[in-house]
């Protein structure tokens, strides 16, 4: 199920502009979105989930046009919808949740809606929990309760904000398998900060900041941005200042090891290294900052 | 009160003051219920100013005129603020901080009923004025000042902290529903009815045992008290407040130690 | 489907609107049991029962009914289903409508079994007694919380027309087309004041509260079909 986006604008208020115009097309399979607090990462995706409605622009979901109200309903038909903050109702259980929501999906057969919600506790390890309340979840529970929601109706197109905040590592791993596994046959769009999740599962992304795209392309072109700007150095000395963004500090045996990206060689004792994702998120995101200067006094 | 406890009540009272001031609702549902009375009775005052009534007793009319919708406001308003913080998810973080419960309920009371109460200050100062040019007499400032203190905050005081204290323990809507019939019945009610009510008694938290007994300001029913019992009503008024938020404390921190 | 959903919107409108309806018409029995038992006359139990349904059961419904506006906990995820939350939120004021309605007509038909129900009408149509302020208020309550995307407002707003009502009712009867509109007109057509009241309009009286209710409902529906007001969350 593709999507076009052309010349997407959004303003709040008629003050706020919290999108300037995106072109995007995101095809087939997974696809990340990455970009700063404030971005319009998540004014985009509501307006792709038909929540809101572009002041400017076009947006085409499998050839359905989102400001008319018939592609509108023809989208959410084939939308699964995961919310950054997903209430849900504590005096509920999780079954009876998902049969609540499964009812407001359309699916009307209580034996086939049963039978569905029992496929989706199970893969997402929650059927030993389906008759407990909400209230009673944990934080990656409640996550969990959330994908299988969005999951009812079979979605073509699911769209995820921010799925892993606060879950723990292994919790995190198994919902970023579950997204690529599903990501084989639908669209998944994944809005998130976090840049290791985009890194394990996506082959393309875009990334937003300040309403405009600021890239979109593959994971490895977004790496080679950060081409020969990235830099390890280990030192007892002052950290380093400059030009430059400290992407990680670890404290050794031997000192303090950095990772640096900067345009230059930060010190003569910096060694070059292989760029990750992160690094070329950086290193984007310098290029709108040119003027980011660490001073000498702060590590 | 130690220094530390002293600074946190007073930051409590701050910021929930300044959250509760920037709600324009506040300003104006209050606001309007406040001079609605006046609007309604054809921009008249309860004491007709080219009467020659005392000064005293225009000032004191018109605190009561504006007692008589205002507190309905006023209370609903301040219904929602205990269970926002559970509501928002905000106690978590609180219950781990060192200022007390005391000070984080001291501080919502009285720092949300100051600032919701300014909306019905600020009617009732503008009339107060105006009764102080009609009058030409400089000294209706620091009386209306008085008037305010004597008749309008025991009452505000006392339904402000039955609603920061009753949505403890009840449902906040069934005790807008219940607030609503309390003012109605206990304050607007006339006892010529003959149904009992707390209207014209001591109790009766619109202020008019106070208006009457200290400045002759004409009550509900036509009755006139003694000064004495102006007194006892400010004192039952400001106990009973005493006694909703102590009731509320000792509630809250049962309920913590439970878990 | 639809049984399986209204039994889930069943549960969704919460102990507030089931409970507040409940906690009025228990009132109404205690006060009309202690009246009897005093030795009232069914005359005079009759009229305080007629004027305590028109006056507090209304007050008891809208209060609660506001708290079905800006409160879901999974409003967002509502604004992507198939299903409008605009059908979802009618569904629970139909509930919140209802259940009082249910409760005022058991309590009528019990004390017109009994003799006490002493509205000058037929029994179907001396249910506007309650209904039309009922739907009225309500209607209003839920528009004005929509408006201002705050529930607690919105019950100020109720309050206040309340309260403004019982207290200057009055003011209503100085004009023709105005007392049409008076949410209590039963209430001052039992009481002595104003003694110049005009009697012979009460049904137009609940008919025109009942077509201007349309008119607040038509709002509501309006309103809730503006999905970017519902999420953007009114000041807290």
């Amino acid at each position: 199920m593709d999507i076009e986006i052309t010349g997407l604008a959004k303003t709040f208020k008629g003050r706020v502009r919290a999108l300037r115009g995106i072109d995007l097309t995101i095809p087939t399979g997974m696809y990340g979105l990455l970009g700063p607090n404030g971005a319009g990462k998540t004014t985009l995706i509501r307006i792709l989930a038909g929540i809101l409605r572009p002041t400017a622009g076009s947006v085409r979901i499998g050839g359905h046009d989102v400001t008319d109200p018939a592609g509108r309903l023809a989208i959410k038909r084939q939308l699964g919808y995961l919310p950054q903050e997903l209430g849900l109702y504590p005096d509920l259980s999780a079954r009876e949740f998902l049969d609540y929501i499964g009812i407001l999906k359309g699916l009307g057969s209580r034996s086939a809606r049963q039978a569905r919600i029992d496929e989706l506790l199970d893969m997402v390890a929650l059927t030993s929990v389906a008759n407990r309340k909400l209230k009673t979840f944990s934080g990656g529970m409640k996550r969990r309760v959330g994908i299988a929601q969005a999951l009812l109706n079979d979605p073509r197109l699911l769209i995820v904000d921010e799925p892993t905040a606060g879950l723990d590592p292994e919790e995190r791993i198994r919902f970023r398998n579950l997204l690529s596994g599903l990501a084989a046959s639908r669209t998944v769009v994944l809005s998130t900060h976090i840049v290791e999740d985009v890194a394990q599962t996506a082959h393309r992304l875009a990334v937003l900041n300040g309403g405009h795209v600021l890239f979109q392309g593959s994971s490895r072109e977004l790496v080679t941005v950060a081409q020969d700007q990235v830099w390890t150095l280990t030192t007892n000395g002052p950290p380093p200042s400059g030009p430059l963004t400290v992407v990680s500090t670890l404290h050794q045996v031997d000192g303090i090891q950095y990772r640096v990206v900067a345009g230059t060689q930060p010190t003569p004792e910096a060694l070059p290294a292989h760029p990750s994702l992160e690094d070329g998120y950086v290193a984007l995101m310098r290029r709108e900052r040119p003027s980011d200067v660490v001073p000498a006094e702060v590590a | 009160m130690t220094s530390g406890a002293f600074t946190a009540l007073r930051g409590a009272i701050g910021y929930e003051f300044r959250m509760q001031a920037r709600r324009k609702a506040v300003w104006i549902t209050v606001g309007l219920l406040s001079v609605f009375p006046f609007v309604a009775s054809g921009l008249r005052f309860t004491v007709d100013l080219s009467s020659g009534a005392p000064l005293p007793q225009a000032v004191a009319g018109w605190a009561l005129q504006c007692m008589l919708f205002g507190p309905l406001g006023f209370g609903i308003m301040l219904a929602d603020r205990l269970r926002r913080e559970h509501r928002l998810g905000a106690t978590e973080l609180f219950d781990t901080l060192p200022v007390s419960m005391d000070g984080r309920l001291w501080g919502k009371y009285l720092g949300a009923a100051l600032a919701t109460m300014a909306p019905l200050f600020l009617v009732y100062a503008a009339g107060a004025g105006y009764i102080a040019i009609r009058y030409n007499d400089w000294r209706a400032i620091p009386l209306a000042v008085a008037v305010f203190l004597l008749v309008n905050i025991p009452g505000l005081a006392f339904v402000g902290a039955f609603s920061i204290a009753c949505p403890a323990v009840l449902w906040t809507p069934l005790y807008w529903v219940l607030f609503t019939g309390y003012w109605m019945w206990g304050n607007n009610l006339d006892p010529e009815t003959g149904i009992p009510t707390l209207s014209g008694t001591w109790l009766e938290a619109a202020g008019s045992a106070t208006a009457n007994g200290f400045f002759n300001a004409p009550s509900l029913n036509g009755t006139t008290v003694a000064p004495w019992e102006g007194v006892l009503s400010i004192a039952l008024l400001l106990g009973g407040a005493l006694v909703a938020m102590l009731a509320c404390r000792f509630y809250l921190k049962a309920v913590a130690q439970r878990y | 489907m639809s049984v399986q959903l209204w039994r889930h919107e069943l549960r969704r409108v919460g102990w507030a609107v089931w409970g507040t309806p409940l906690v009025v018409l228990a009132f109404l029995a205690v006060v009309v049991v202690t009246m009897a038992v005093i030795g009232e006359s069914d005359q005079r139990i009759g009229r305080w029962s007629g004027r305590y349904l028109e006056i507090a059961l209304p007050l008891g419904a809208a209060l609660v009914a506001v708290t079905l506006v800006n409160c879901d906990p999974i409003r967002e995820l509502q604004l992507s289903l198939p299903l409008s939350y605009r059908a979802t939120v009618l569904r629970r004021l139909a509930v919140a409508m209802s259940w009082p309605a249910l409760l005022a007509t058991i309590a009528v038909a019990g004390l017109a079994v009994v003799g006490w129900w002493r509205i000058p009408s037929s029994l179907v149509s001396s249910q506007l007694v309650w209904l039309a302020p009922l739907v009225w208020l309500t209607s209003v309550a839920v528009g004005s919380a929509l408006l201002v995307r705050n529930p607690t407002t919105g019950s100020v707003v109720a309050a206040g027309i309340w309260l403004i009502e019982l207290v200057f009712g009055g003011l209503f009867f100085l004009h023709d087309w105005l007392s049409q509109l008076h949410l209590f007109f039963t209430s001052y057509l039992f009481s002595t004041f104003p003694p110049d009241a005009p009697t012979s309009d009460w049904l137009v009286n609940r008919l025109v509260l009942l077509s201007t209710a349309g008119l607040a409902l038509l709002g509501v529906w309006l309103l809730l079909g503006r999905d970017e007001r519902l999420l953007l969350e009114a000041e807290a």
